[in-house]
Formats: structure tokens, sequence, C-alpha cells
């Protein structure tokens, strides 16, 4: 008990939620507590982002990776009451409509540093998880799950927030990320694609257009995806966005780029590339 | 980078003159003071003409050299500038009997915010050669338009690099790195291998060779159009996209250029190697 109180402590002063120190009981067990103090410095490391861990998180730890689920909820739902106090006081002082679209209220609940840190976080008690409590019955199959729909949420979440990050192997992160999804969430796919568009780092784009291959369907993407690829400059980067649409998009889509290819209208080598692939598919 | 703060900002403007005609160099050293000792340092180098070098050691200033010399280009002699139409003097201007004077001013920035340290030459008619000394646990950014190399030895952080004129060659790294050249070579040794993210190496004709130390553990992909891939693991390289494909339940299919994967002692994190016609060499340290 007394480890966990410490943990929920910890979490608490990260989280801006508490500025109490711990009592001298717990301090002086914590003291002569190795493994507690390598989990505190985990924690700290994983949530204050600032340096590589150096500690792999225990099996207790790893017990309280509900608990702080709960807890980043609750912490969640606060941000969503403030925002709709502060949209009501808005809206009372001005008169006017709240200026908080759904796009804004999505993308403000995907972007807090905090909710992302907390997704790695639990991304890494989860991989404990799954490794240690694989289901074995029904009950415990339903629950997996169910902790599996959680786990793409927020891995769609960590995929969104590390996509924005300056780092171009941060944004090569968010993409491995997204395509641990599956890519089913389309504002994730909007975001990707749109990175596709203007990414300065040629391998974040190239691995973006490598991750769309995860999608069942283009769908309205598509046309997106054709004009990117017609228009693009990068002679890799084109010819990866030609391959895509080749393997993976609609009959229409690939009759269009063959026409293009035939009319020469681009690069001499993503022509070549583009008749090399109609020979194959027809081996 | 974001913008740096006015009030808190370091900013150290060098502007050299030199009266000798017959020297074209200038060289000047600058040892920088992080403002947080200790901490991580952030650092982004833009240097339009010239090569960069940086060697991680276990200090905790920034010891910068900079030599600059004048880029003569192509064209040394003088244009000819016909004279204003309304001058009643229709000859054109000569620069007979007069001799080039060659700029020897040198103009190098180098700014510092809360270990966010930004150094940028940008006159397209000055050759920079940095040498920089930089904390080991460094972040760094490089962007090198024109001229030479870069060249790193030694920095455990990560590291994002661009050469469209020279190659990038990179020892004792463990990233996480994602460097890119346009027809140069990109000569990689890692001495272990960062985890928390992908890294990237690309050349659009160039080579990519990669040297990785024993204990790397990674997934190796490496895809080329035109060139060859030269492996000295044991594993083989697999298609990727092959077993997505039977994993959808979906007849498989010939692709050309699709991505292969060799999983380096038991996988890890992603090592992408991409060159439309350069060779891709996959190297295990002795």
């Amino acid at each position: 008990m007394k480890n966990q109180n410490i943990i929920d402590w910890k979490i608490a002063t990260l989280a801006n939620n508490d500025n109490s120190e711990l009592s001298e009981e717990l301090q002086s067990y914590l003291e002569q507590n190795r493994q507690l103090q390598d989990e505190l410095l985990f924690i700290k490391q994983f949530w204050t982002n600032d340096v590589k861990p150096q500690v792999m998180p225990s099996d207790k730890l790893d017990a309280n990776f509900y608990q702080m689920l709960s807890r980043a909820q609750s912490a969640q739902q606060g941000i969503d009451q403030q925002e709709t106090a502060q949209s009501a006081n808005d809206y009372r002082s001005s008169s006017k409509e709240p200026s908080h679209s759904l796009m804004d209220k999505i993308k403000s609940w995907l972007t807090p540093t905090p909710i992302a840190q907390f997704a790695t976080l639990t991304l890494v008690f989860v991989l404990g998880y799954n490794v240690n409590q694989a289901p074995n019955n029904e009950k415990s199959s339903e629950a997996y799950s169910v902790l599996q729909e959680d786990i793409s949420s927020l891995t769609t979440v960590l995929a969104m927030s590390m996509l924005q990050k300056d780092s171009a192997s941060e944004r090569l992160s968010g993409v491995a990320y997204s395509r641990q999804t599956g890519l089913s969430n389309p504002v994730l796919v909007e975001q990707l694609i749109e990175l596709l568009a203007r990414d300065k780092s040629n391998s974040v784009r190239l691995a973006i257009i490598n991750s769309l291959g995860e999608l069942q369907s283009f769908g309205s993407f598509e046309q997106q995806l054709l004009k990117l690829a017609t228009k693009e400059e990068n002679l890799l980067v084109q010819i990866e966005l030609c391959r895509l649409l080749l393997n993976y998009g609609s009959v229409e889509v690939k009759d269009l780029l063959t026409e293009q290819a035939n009319q020469q209208q681009l690069k001499p080598e993503v022509q070549e590339f583009i008749k090399a692939q109609s020979v194959a598919s027809y081996i | 980078m974001k913008k740096l703060s006015t009030t808190l900002s370091l900013v150290l403007v060098a502007m050299l003159s030199s009266s000798f005609q017959i020297v074209n160099a200038a060289e000047k050293n600058y040892s920088l003071a992080l403002s947080k000792p200790g901490e991580p340092v952030s650092i982004e180098i833009e240097v339009y003409r010239g090569s960069v070098t940086l060697l991680g050691y276990k200090g905790d200033t920034i010891e910068i050299t900079a030599k600059t010399s004048v880029f003569s280009g192509k064209n040394d002699v003088l244009k000819k500038v016909k004279a204003p139409k309304n001058s009643t003097n229709d000859q054109a201007r000569s620069n007979k009997g007069l001799k080039s004077v060659k700029s020897q001013s040198m103009r190098l920035e180098i700014e510092e915010d809360n270990n966010d340290v930004e150094i940028s030459s940008e006159l397209s008619n000055q050759h920079v050669d940095l040498v920089i000394k930089v904390p080991q646990r460094s972040s760094i950014e490089v962007e090198l338009h024109k001229g030479g190399d870069i060249n790193i030895d030694g920095i455990s952080g990560s590291l994002e690099l661009e050469a469209y004129g020279g190659m990038i060659e990179a020892k004792n790294i463990s990233g996480p790195i994602v460097a890119e050249t346009g027809r140069t070579d990109i000569v990689v040794n890692f001495s272990g291998f960062d985890k928390s993210s992908p890294s990237s190496l690309t050349s659009h004709m160039g080579n990519v060779d990669i040297t990785l130390a024993k204990k790397v553990a990674a997934n190796v992909n490496v895809q080329t159009y035109q060139g060859e891939i030269f492996s000295g693991l044991d594993k083989d390289f697999v298609v990727i996209d092959e077993i997505k494909k039977n994993k959808k339940g979906k007849k498989q299919k010939i692709v050309l250029g699709g991505i292969m994967q060799a999983k380096v002692n038991g996988g890890g994190q992603a090592l992408s190697l991409t060159s439309y016609s350069g060779n891709l060499y996959i190297r295990m340290a002795k």
C-alpha cells in the first residue's frame, strides 16, 4: 500500500495536481526501497520526456496501469469541464457563439503533451500486459479485446502528437504508431496526408506513403494522393506514391497513372517504373 | 527551431575584415558556454557553402572553429555594365586596368538560448569549414547546401542531417538518425542503436553504407530501385509487402522496388535505407 501511495503521489506531483511533500514515514520507506526509487525515476523520465528512461518498470508498477488510466481519464474530464465553462463564459461575455468547432475540440483533446506522454507510458505497460497476461479464457479474452480498443485509441493519440514534433525521427515514430492503429481513424489519415504534402524530410514522407498501404481503401483520399503523385518533384517520393496507387488504388486511378506515363507527363524514371509495374501485373 | 527570445539569447556575430589582399581565408575560434550545463542540448546548423564536422566530447561547452574563405565561383571577371540610357557616354563600362577586389568579410552567426544553439552561415559567396566540439548528448540538426561534407563522430543524441552537395559520414553514433543526400554517399557506423525512434538514411543517387556493432538489435529495411544490395548480415532479407498481403488473405503479387527487411539480433527499432540508383551496403562490425 505504501508503494501505491508513493507512486500516486509522484504522478500527482508530475501532473501538477499536488505540491505536497511525502510524509516522513513514506520518505523513509522510499529511501530504503531501491526498486521503488527506480520506478519513480522511470515515471519521471517518461513523463518529463527529457531523457531516455534508464530503468524498466517492475511488475508492481505494471499493476498500477488501470489506476493510472482512470486517473488520466478523470484529468481529461476535468480539462473538458474547464473548456466547457470557459466557452460558456465567452458566450455570456460576448453574446456570440462559442468559437470552438468540433474539429478544434478534437484537436485540443488530441494534442496536449501530457496525454501523449501518458499514452507512451501506457504502451509500455500494455507491452508487459500482453507478454504476461495472454487471454486464456472467455472472460479474459473479452477484457483483452476492450483493452486492445483502448490501446488503439491511445496509440492514435500518441501518433497524432508525435506527427507534430519538430524532430524528423519523432515524426517517423508518429508514422510507425499510425501504422499500428491500422489507420482506422480518418482524422489521423488526414493528418498523415497533410504531412505527406508538406514535410521537409523525404524520409518521413516515404514512411507515410509506406504506412498508407495499411488502408483497406483510399476512399476520398485517393484523388488527393493522385494529385500529390502527379505534382511531386522528388523522384523517390513520386515513385513510391505511384507504387502505392498502382498496388492498392482503384482501377480508374491505375488507368489515369498509366495514361500519364504513356503521354510522358511524368519523369522518365517514373514512366519507366509504371511500365515495369504494368508488365509485372500481367505475369 | 523555434524563434529565439531576444532577451535571453546570446548573440555573437562575427564580422571580420582583413586587409590582406592575398589571404583569402580567416580562422576564428569561439567557446560558447551553455545556459544550463548538464541538461539536454539542441544544436541547429545551417551552412550555405562549406563543410561541417561535429565531434562529441565529455565537456559542457561548445567549441567552434570556423575557417572561412571567399568563394570565387566560376566568373572571376567583372561583368560589363551598360551605362544608363540617358547618359551622354554610351560607351560600356570596362574593367580594363582594374583588378578584382574580393570581399574579405566573414559572417557567422551563433545564437544560444536555454541550451538551444543556432549556428548559421548563409552567404552564398562565403565558404566556411566548421569544426565544432559538442557535448556527446547533443541533439544535432545540420543543413548543408553546397560544398563539402558533413562529418559526425561520437554523438549519442539524435541526428538530422541534410547535405545537398557533399556526403554524410557519421561514426560512433547510436541515433536516432535521419539523413539525406542527393548524389553523394551516406556512410554510418553505429556503435549502438537507439530504441526510442526510427532511423532513416536516404540517398537519391548515392550509396548508403552502414556498419552495425555486434550488439545492435534493429529491423533493417532496405529499398533501392536501380542499385544493388550487399549484406554482411547472417539474417536474410524478406519482402515485407509480400508478408502483409498474405496476412490479409490477398493473392501474392510481384512488387518491384518493394521494401525488404532483416531482423538483426531478434529485431528492434526500424532502420531504413533507401536509394534510387545507389547501392546499399549493410555490414556487421568485426
